[in-house]
């Protein structure tokens, strides 16, 4: 059962770089968002999670001016970005799900030319080209073709690109999504060192690991609502306890067996899923899953393993399969 | 204790204004398209000089022979043509840069990029059309050195070309535009050509005057478009001018303030969702 006691946060009023009320997207007829609330504090980093379709890119398009509002209001930095999208836009730096490189021009010059069109003067945006280059290791594809970056560089080159006006509002559109574990690691210091130096970065992610190492706070978001907002461990602690039980079928167990566990399970009202002969079995509010009234149901071993987000994502959004 | 990151701690640009447009705007997308432009000049060169010089030559050397002057007129045929091909060349550049040029800047999310600075719709289409103008001015610059140097453009007044070259590359980037930001596909975006572009070349009085058709298709010439610029280029390059001039100055302009709204607002459309 998808809970939404949370999903407003009303934790604090004032040092919010942003404070989105209400906010609403309609495309036709389908609500791509539904009427969400959140903030996020000066120096956080905020998550926003979901299966695809659950409303994050669009949520992160009306934050940024990209895309009007139907309903609600987003306030960044005090501004309303209805009214005043394009002072918006000069105080916070945009990473798109798609890289948007410039692949007519090379990579200082993609970097040269958003400097200078975000308002740097041509000798400035040079000079900080090659310090944005430097700081995302960049520097020795200063001319390369953006044909000859990987993957990789490319993301790096597009986060690069959002930082060339020195915003202090970072808002990432799933900033590590294709990329292989070597690179996302490199992204993922980077924007650690970022937020360090006090940078607030809004993110939208699939990968929850990705969320649990960054992020101070999320969103977890489903069919244009927030379904539960709060820092990893609150969540985790709160919809899955501390540990999942796992219970694996052994390669004997029956189908009527298998129906058994999955009737007793449902007679006692547990949280579970089932990822092929495995049944994951978690209880919330920190206590530990008991299994011994199911263990005699059908052969299988029982282990124990830390719960993580990943369990609280799918206990949330369940495991159908979504499209774009 | 913060890290220090160097590029953190400059000081912010200021958004400056004038009348709702950001000159820095436009002036960077500019420089952009100049930039990669300049990337790739061998290509662009063929395109801005050889294929209109190829066919000025071809049509003013070729058809010229056969056609010495104009039926009825003692002007040389080629004396005829150059100052339409001028302005027939103004018409396509900046209308392949706003057709093709844009959907390929489109579909590359490169618009959705450079909209997350602070810049308008309204200063992308302007920024655009601007650049499409000055590769017009470069294609008409070259084409006039050669028709001078072979002796068919022999006027100082042909400088006054500028004014229909600016005119028609207004008029045609926004009508590519029209099509750019209304395309399913890319197929779409080549119906300018088609539908647009070959028309207006061949029925707008480049190649013969207009007294040679039939009447019905005289009627359909005076709404061609590119019609009132080739008959303001002609008068430039031969220096000779009659009053009905300032309807084709009138007629452009006319057709400016018709067809740049409606790009605008299509190009909205397709780029904010």
């Amino acid at each position: 059962m998808v809970m939404k006691h949370s999903a407003i946060d009303n934790s604090h009023k004032n040092g919010h770089v942003v404070q989105v009320s209400g906010l609403v997207k309609l495309y036709d007829e389908l609500r791509a968002v539904d009427g969400i609330t959140f903030s996020v504090r000066r120096g956080e980093t905020f998550g926003l999670l979901g299966p695809n379709g659950a409303g994050k890119t669009t949520t992160m398009r009306m934050l940024a001016g990209l895309s009007p509002a139907t309903d609600g209001s987003v306030m960044v930095a005090g501004m309303d970005v209805a009214k005043s999208g394009r002072d918006v836009r000069n105080e916070i730096g945009v990473v798109t799900q798609h890289d948007g490189l410039d692949t007519t021009l090379v990579v200082h010059r993609n970097l040269e030319m958003h400097g200078y069109l975000a308002g740097l003067s041509y000798r400035d945006s040079i000079r900080r080209t090659k310090e944005v280059l430097g700081f995302f290791n960049l520097e020795t594809r200063a001319n390369a073709s953006i044909h000859a970056l990987s993957g990789g560089m490319k993301r790096r080159l597009a986060i690069a690109r959002a930082m060339m006006s020195s915003p202090q509002l970072l808002v990432m559109d799933e900033p590590t999504t294709g990329l292989d574990p070597q690179s996302r690691n490199r992204v993922w210091e980077q924007l650690g060192a970022l937020k360090e130096a006090g940078v607030t970065i809004i993110m939208s992610t699939h990968y929850m690991i990705e969320a649990e190492t960054l992020c101070d706070r999320l969103a977890i978001m489903d069919h244009g609502n927030i379904l539960d907002i709060g820092e990893p461990d609150e969540v985790v602690e709160h919809h899955v306890g501390a540990e999942v039980a796992i219970l694996q079928l052994s390669e004997n167990a029956t189908t009527e067996e298998r129906a058994a566990l999955r009737r007793q399970l449902d007679a006692e009202g547990r949280d579970y899923s089932e990822v092929g002969p495995r049944f994951l079995v978690t209880a919330p509010k920190g206590t530990k899953p008991e299994v011994a009234t199911l263990t005699g149901l059908a052969p299988m071993r029982v282990t124990y393993r830390p719960a993580h987000l990943e369990d609280v994502f799918l206990f949330l959004t369940g495991r159908e399969l979504r499209d774009e | 204790m913060s890290t220090q990151v160097a590029f953190l701690n400059q000081t912010r640009s200021e958004l400056r204004t004038f009348a709702g447009i950001r000159s820095r705007s436009i002036s960077a997308l500019w420089l952009r398209h100049w930039f990669a432009f300049i990337r790739f000049w061998k290509y662009a060169i063929a395109f801005l000089f050889v294929e209109p010089v190829v066919m000025m030559i071809g049509v003013g050397v070729g058809i010229g022979r056969l056609v010495p002057t104009v039926p009825g007129t003692d002007i040389p045929y080629p004396e005829f043509v150059a100052p339409g091909i001028i302005v027939g060349s103004a018409m396509f550049v900046p209308m392949v840069e706003c057709s093709m040029g844009a959907y390929n800047r489109m579909e590359n999310q490169l618009y959705d990029t450079q909209l997350t600075a602070p810049l308008s719709i309204l200063e992308v289409l302007i920024a655009d059309i601007a650049f499409g103008t000055t590769r017009a001015f470069i294609s008409m610059a070259s084409i006039t050195v050669i028709a001078v140097a072979f002796g068919w453009i022999n006027e100082w007044t042909v400088v006054f070309v500028i004014i229909p070259v600016f005119l028609v590359s207004v008029l045609f980037g926004a009508i590519g535009f029209l099509f750019s930001s209304t395309a399913p596909h890319v197929a779409f975006v080549t119906l300018v050509f088609t539908v647009v572009g070959t028309p207006m070349f061949m029925f707008s009085g480049i190649f013969y005057p207009f007294e040679v058709l039939p009447d019905w298709a005289r009627t359909i010439s005076n709404f061609v478009p590119l019609a009132p610029a080739v008959n303001l280029s002609r008068a430039f390059s031969t220096n000779v001018y009659e009053p009905g001039l300032i309807w084709d100055v009138l007629f452009l302009i006319g057709m400016i303030i018709i067809v740049l709204p409606l790009s605008y607002i299509l190009l909205k459309r397709k780029l904010i969702k």
